[in-house]
């Protein structure tokens, strides 16, 4: 039988690795249409549908391309509209390099929480705006 | 201190005077005194502390101990405290206007949001 001490030690550990947050082995790379056409959100999107509606000023969000890769990274996830997302690093030190019709539009070093997106936004699109989402799981 | 034998004659005649009780002469009544004296107080056993319970106490202390330095470093621990994802750096190759990063930590989720982002089909945000 386990000594309470044994015990409560053993969850204050499961506790802070629980918190800590890095402890996710896929990285999703999703892109989305954000416009004001219609009113709705996209299959494929509900784990992030809080965070899209109370942050951006859109009515309609419509998943376009969705692709996963391993933790670590070292891979190109070609998505619709021309958009590339080349993905490099641990998910504590990730590299991302967005490019549009081969051209680099950003990059950037993130350090993604286990179950907390990236939304990337601000690329044009014919009806409103692009927007990348990264997330580690 | 020194005592001489005048000194006790002295105390035994002062103490004869103020009328003290006698002396227990047997030990059977001093006995007898002394437990109806201890009835008047209240008597708290004292236990001696046994090995194991000393064993299983020294491991609560070394418990809490534990448990304190474990919420000392998952507070204190660099980058800890925030549970959401953090941007170290962004780098904006296109031609824009701004850039606005948010933390929702509500919705647990970090937004970057660049504006007017001219894209390569021409057109501007």
């Amino acid at each position: 039988m386990m000594r309470a001490p044994f015990k409560i030690i053993l969850l204050l550990v499961l506790i802070f690795t629980a918190g800590n947050g890095i402890a996710g082995s896929t990285l999703s790379v999703r892109l989305v249409e954000a416009s004001h056409a219609g009113q709705g959100m996209g299959v494929g999107l509900g784990d992030v549908a809080n965070l899209l509606q109370n942050n951006l000023p859109y009515k309609t969000f419509q998943l376009l391309a969705s692709r996963s890769m391993p933790l670590p990274a070292k891979g190109v996830a070609s998505l619709s509209s021309g958009i590339v997302a080349r993905c490099e690093g641990t998910q504590e030190s990730l590299n991302v390099v967005l490019e549009r019709g081969g051209k680099k539009i950003m990059q950037t070093s993130v350090e993604l929480r286990d179950g907390t997106p990236l939304i990337i936004g601000g690329l044009s699109s014919g009806q409103g705006k692009l927007i990348v989402i990264l997330l580690a799981k | 201190m020194v005592v001489n034998k005048s000194s006790w004659k002295q105390i035994e005649e002062g103490l004869r005077s103020r009328k003290s009780p006698p002396p227990h002469n047997d030990s059977e009544s001093f006995m007898q005194d002394f437990k109806a004296r201890a009835s008047l107080m209240r008597q708290t056993p004292v236990e001696a502390p046994s090995i194991s319970r000393i064993f299983i106490s020294g491991w609560r202390y070394i418990g809490v101990t534990a448990a304190a330095l474990l919420m000392l470093g998952y507070f204190f621990w660099p980058a800890q405290s925030t549970l959401v994802t953090q941007v170290k750096s962004l780098q904006i190759l296109a031609p824009h206007s701004g850039v606005i990063i948010m933390t929702d930590e509500d919705n647990s989720g970090t937004v970057v949001w660049v504006t007017d982002l001219e894209a390569d089909d021409g057109s501007k945000g």
